[in-house]
Formats: structure tokens, sequence, C-alpha cells
């Protein structure tokens, strides 16, 4: 029987993680199912657990007075959804809702903060993991603000493209 | 072929606002010569001057050259209202293309950004009119948004040959695909680190990104190639103009290895 402690132990945020480390995150972990447009988080909702993803997908997504919502960023397998979790005041930024069927890892965020208290050096690779998801985030972030697809006028009359 | 040949638009498609494409045939009998993907020719707008344009039609057309343009300038907008029938001058086929030969039997990564899908599609067709040939064919194509995105239909009927990944920066609640930079979808991507190659094509800062995508997953710097674009003049190294460190991107690339250009990918103002 595959346990939560596998699928954590399978997930590229804890890619090779001391076992006891893996069997210690477990513990503040469960297997949870989402139906398409189901949500995972809410803007402004308490942040009390995060996700990772095992099978479908989701997306991070806004809203603006009564237009359509504004989808930011999908994110699949393999990935994490939800950092509110590790800040005060601990309340989702964004929503986060399935888009299909989706398979997740349900983490506790309160649980998973009182271990790292005991046990500094887990939260400091744990930190480092989720700084690294942070980082990766914040670079396609300034890369969108490029928009390097963007048409400019050309200044030359050399151009392929 | 430095002297411009007067061909004719035999078609022209609008494919999406401010983009389109040009099919070309010869006025007179005498056959075209052949190109390679990733090659460029030298178009010339009679009254407005020549600029360079990557083939974005097969290989395999012997009769005609394709060519997809965006109007950003006095000589694409003047490109922009060729009509059907319409004479223009072409020089080239110039410049080296894409590695085909090094392909077989390898996991291809296409990665396209933008317009830069345009001068791979001669390789996609390529791939896709022979892809037994390969261990496996990734593409992968970032735009803005899923209007700009070019060349749908194919998109649609490559999938049955090969695995393709869209992704646009900015999208409504309608599109049902990725939302993101096309980087994270190269950073979950799976290949062989020692049966891969990449050729990537977009704008220069989309290929940086994505070669450094590439590189942390140690795809190594030989197994990556990449089509520049620089001022073009004469098109076959005598101006100056396109010259890029040691290179002439006109005749030695526009497609380059990574591994042989990568310092001067990463020198300023050059």
């Amino acid at each position: 029987m595959i346990t939560v402690a596998d699928f954590v132990r399978q997930h590229s945020l804890f890619a090779g993680l001391e076992p006891h480390h893996v069997d210690f995150i477990a513990g503040c972990g469960k297997l949870r199912r989402f139906k398409a447009n189901e949500y995972l988080g809410r803007e402004n909702e308490p942040a009390d657990y995060f996700y990772l993803l095992l099978e479908g997908r989701a997306v991070i997504e806004t809203h603006q007075n009564s237009k359509p919502t504004v989808p930011l960023l999908t994110l699949g397998e393999q990935e994490v959804v939800g950092w509110s979790w590790l800040f005060p005041p601990y309340r989702w930024h964004f929503d986060a809702r399935a888009i299909s069927a989706l398979r997740t890892v349900e983490m506790d965020g309160r649980c998973l903060r009182d271990k790292c208290e005991q046990d500094a050096k887990l939260g400091f690779d744990l930190m480092r993991r989720l700084a690294m998801v942070m980082m990766s985030r914040l670079h396609a972030a300034r890369f969108q603000l490029l928009d390097v697809y963007a048409a400019v006028p050309a200044n030359s009359r050399g151009s392929l493209r | 072929m430095n002297t411009p040949r007067v061909l004719q638009v035999h078609s022209r498609r609008e494919e999406i606002p401010g983009t389109f494409t040009l099919q070309l045939r010869a006025a007179d009998d005498q056959p075209l010569p052949s190109f390679v993907p990733g090659q460029f020719n030298m178009l010339y707008s009679f009254g407005a001057g020549e600029v360079p344009i990557s083939f974005s039609g097969s290989a395999r057309e012997t009769d005609s050259y394709t060519h997809t343009v965006r109007a950003l300038g006095k000589n694409t907008e003047a490109l922009q209202r060729l009509l059907a029938a319409d004479d223009i001058g072409v020089r080239g086929p110039f410049g080296r293309g894409w590695p085909i030969p090094e392909l077989a039997g390898k996991q291809v990564l296409v990665i396209a950004g933008g317009l830069g899908l345009a001068p791979l599609r001669p390789l996609i067709y390529h791939l896709n009119d022979n892809y037994q040939q390969f261990a496996g064919i990734q593409l992968f194509y970032g735009d803005r948004h899923p209007q700009q995105l070019l060349y749908r239909q194919e998109l649609q009927q490559w999938s049955a040959n090969m695995q393709v990944n869209l992704s646009v920066d900015q999208a409504g609640p309608d599109w049902h695909g990725h939302i993101g930079v096309i980087t994270s979808l190269l950073n979950n991507a799976v290949f062989p680190l020692d049966n891969t190659i990449a050729l990537v094509c977009g704008p220069e800062i989309m290929m940086r990104f994505s070669i450094q995508a590439l590189r942390a997953k140690d795809l190594p710097g030989e197994a990556i190639y990449l089509s520049m674009e620089r001022n073009m003049h004469c098109a076959i190294g005598h101006c100056g103009h396109c010259q890029w460190g040691p290179t002439f991107v006109c005749k030695d690339g526009p497609v380059f290895r990574y591994a042989d250009i990568e310092k001067w990918l990463y020198t300023r103002e050059l």
C-alpha cells in the first residue's frame, strides 16, 4: 500500500530529503482529491494548508470587480500550490482552483510550522526548498513583465522574424 | 544569388493581425534554389528596400518559397501591402540552417517563442514527415496571448506525431492551456541528457532564459542550437553589419551551436 510518506518522498519539493525527515513531514499530510472547479484556497481566507500536486492541474487566479477572473499561472504535477501558510497573517493572496480532477497531498501548515520550530535543521532545509519554488516563480514573473513577445518596431532593416 | 530575382506573390494569408504569410513562385520556368530549414532569403519590396526573412514553409516544396512576416517597419510594411500576382525581389537562400543530420535517433526539443515559430516551421515539417526517425519530438511554444499563437490548425495536426506544449503569458478564463512563461514548461520536461538536441528560436531574452533552464537540467551546451538575429544587409558576410563577436550572423549563422557562441550571448551591447 502506498502511504502519504511515499507520495511526499516522490514529490519534487522533497527530493533527496532524509528518510526520517520525510516520515516526520508526512505526519502533517493527507491525501486529498479535488473535482474540477473546486477551490484549494480563496483570496483572504485562512491559509491553513498547502498542496503537493500529484495529478491534474490547478490555476492561480484573481478577480477584479465585475470583470471575469484573471488566470495568472497554471500548475501541474510535481508542483506546489500555496506558501501563505508560512507567513503571518496566514491568508491566501490569490484564489487557487482545480481546472481538472486533482490528486494532492494536503499539508497542514500549522503542523509543519510546529515541526520546523522543533527541528531547526529540518526547518532550514524546508525553507530552502520553498525559497527555490518562490525564486522560480519570481523569475517567471519578471520574465512575464519583460513582455518579450510584444511587437516592437524594428530599429534596423535586418530582422529574420 | 547576389542579384535579386523577380518572383511573384502567389498567395497571401493573414496569420494574426500584423503578421502574414507570403507564398512566392517563379514568374518563369527556372527552378527555385533549394533551401535548408533555418536559412533565410532577402526579400526586396520595390521602392522600399530589402529585409532578411527566414523560410517558414516546407523545404519539400520545390516550386515555391513561403515566408511569414511581421510588419514592424518600412520594409516589412511594404511587404504587407503586396497582393497576389505582385512582383517581389528575392536573393537567397542564405546562412546556415538547423543541424538536421544530427537529429536522427535523438529526442528533439523544439523551443519557440512568439514569431520564432516561423523559422522553426520548416524543421517541424521535416520532423513531422519523418517522425519515426527520432527517439521523440517535443515542441514547446510560448507566446504572449492565445490570440497571438501562430499556425493554430497545424499545431493541432502536429500533435499526432509529437508532444505539443503551448504556454501563454496572459490569458482569459476561456483558455484551458498552460499559463506561465515557457521556462516553466521546460523545468518540468523529461528527456535523456545523453540523447537530446534542443533547437531554440525566439526573442533573444527568451532564448537565454530557455537555455538557462536547459542547462540547469544539465543538457550539454553542445546539444543546444539557437537562431540569432542581427542587423543584416548584404547577407554574404561582406558588409560587416551583422558581425557578432568573431562571426557574421548572415554567413556563419543564423543557426549557431550554443557551446560555440556562449561567450558572445552574454557579452553586453554586442
